[in-house]
């Protein structure tokens, strides 16, 4: 009988239980085992050597800096037409910890409404999007990966040395990948191209890196479109601080 | 049973089980990982009585839920197992590591259907996981369970475990 009206009450007022139980153990929960890497690697870093990690974060850095600059040239182009009427209040990056990772492609962590974090917001490591909250409570939140098969997201593909983008949207495909369904044959998308998160209004103010595009295929059920993979440059189990954008300021959010 | 040791001993699997220290031993990017406590629902529900046995079941899923991410699902899931196997109790013989694998196996697939059923049911966000995923997780859980059952057994002496006598 219990177990029916917990099962019937509304997750919005259950899901505060689980909240509850994370605040109060989660210097328990949180704590991890981390094998040293000299353990796992022979190799040792010397000046022509840097780690897949490293790799990845200069990658991502590199990637998001030259998105800036297209940007930056677009807004160039406007400004010597004419003169912006309101400056850009820029984006706030409020710091989080991950309290876990959870089955299913979600993140559990440890910021929340009072931090300003609202279901929506995008979620970045490394600076690269990881995955936007999908659930807030007062002191954490979830965050549901890209990875994650049940989540969608607008996209833009670009390749290197050329402006133009091309606007779609992305799958998790549940293990460790992206899938960009619904992309027309005719457009001409290669191995290499970097897919970067469509900035819009309220969440994000410049386009930042998801990922890259690493397997380009005639879709065997249709034809006509694209079967993409996308590869993030991320080591989702080594995750263990994440960035929220906020775009609006704690006080706003209270 | 000494209901307060319990508590405790089924509160310390609960903290391991949803820590991130099961990420130590999770295995490939399926994420495939024991769930303690549905080994710790087999043991308490064969070796119980029946009143008792019902008890531990829902209060061990009351604690799957409340270390998830739904409230309810596994309260239910792990109950309905829980009584069933414990009903099955006399049939069954766990003394031998590969009944005891069996057993687990089973269980955690029932229970892991279950949840996601009943998660689905209550939150309308549908995970569809890679499928090998459950029998997998099931198959670790079974594994871990028939080796760390003889630790719940030592346990058992600690909780005052009132047997039930065979048939």
């Amino acid at each position: 009988m219990v177990s029916a009206a917990v099962l019937i009450l509304p997750h919005q007022i259950t899901s505060n239980l689980n909240s509850f139980f994370v605040e109060l153990f989660s210097p328990i929960i949180s704590l991890r085992i981390d094998i040293p890497k000299d353990l796992i690697s022979s190799k040792t870093p010397g000046s022509d050597w840097v780690s897949r990690q490293e790799y990845n974060r200069l990658w991502t850095a590199y990637k998001n800096i030259y998105a800036d600059l297209l940007e930056e040239h677009e807004r160039l182009e406007k400004m010597s037409q004419y003169r912006s009427y309101l400056p850009k209040s820029g984006a706030g990056l409020v710091a989080a910890k991950v309290i876990r990772k959870e089955p299913g492609q979600f993140l559990l962590i440890s910021r929340g409404a009072l931090d300003g974090v609202r279901v929506g917001q995008y979620v970045m490591s490394d600076g690269a999007v990881v995955g936007t909250i999908s659930e807030v409570s007062t002191a954490n939140a979830r965050v549901t990966l890209v990875i994650n098969n049940s989540h969608s997201l607008e996209v833009r593909i670009l390749r290197e040395g050329n402006n133009d983008y091309l606007r779609a949207n992305i799958k998790g495909d549940a293990v460790r990948a992206c899938k960009i369904p619904l992309v027309s044959r005719e457009f001409d998308v290669k191995p290499g191209d970097v897919v970067f998160a469509s900035p819009n209004t309220r969440f994000l103010d410049t386009p930042r890196i998801i990922g890259e595009i690493t397997h380009v295929a005639p879709d065997q059920d249709n034809p006509l479109l694209w079967d993409i993979t996308i590869r993030p440059p991320i080591e989702y189990d080594r995750l263990q601080e994440v960035a929220v954008v906020v775009m609006e300021t704690v006080m706003e959010a209270k | 049973m000494k209901w307060l040791n319990f508590i405790i001993t089924i509160m310390a699997v609960t903290l391991i089980n949803a820590g991130s220290v099961m990420g130590f031993i999770t295995i490939s990017n399926l994420e495939i990982r024991p769930d303690l406590l549905i080994a710790a629902l087999a043991f308490f529900a064969y070796i119980s009585d029946r009143r008792d046995a019902i008890i531990t079941s829902f209060m061990t899923g009351f604690m799957a839920d409340i270390s998830g991410s739904t409230m309810g699902p596994a309260m239910i899931a792990f109950g309905i197992v829980g009584v069933c196997f414990s009903a099955l109790r006399d049939v069954l013989l766990m003394e031998r590591r590969r009944n005891r694998f069996g057993a687990i196996f089973l269980m955690a697939m029932a229970v892991m259907l279950i949840i996601d059923l009943l998660t689905a049911l209550k939150t309308g966000q549908h995970i569809t996981r890679p499928y090998l995923v459950i029998p997998l997780c099931s198959f670790y859980t079974a594994l871990v369970g028939a080796f760390i059952w003889p630790t719940f057994d030592f346990m058992a002496v600690v909780l005052g475990v009132k047997k039930r006598n065979p048939r």
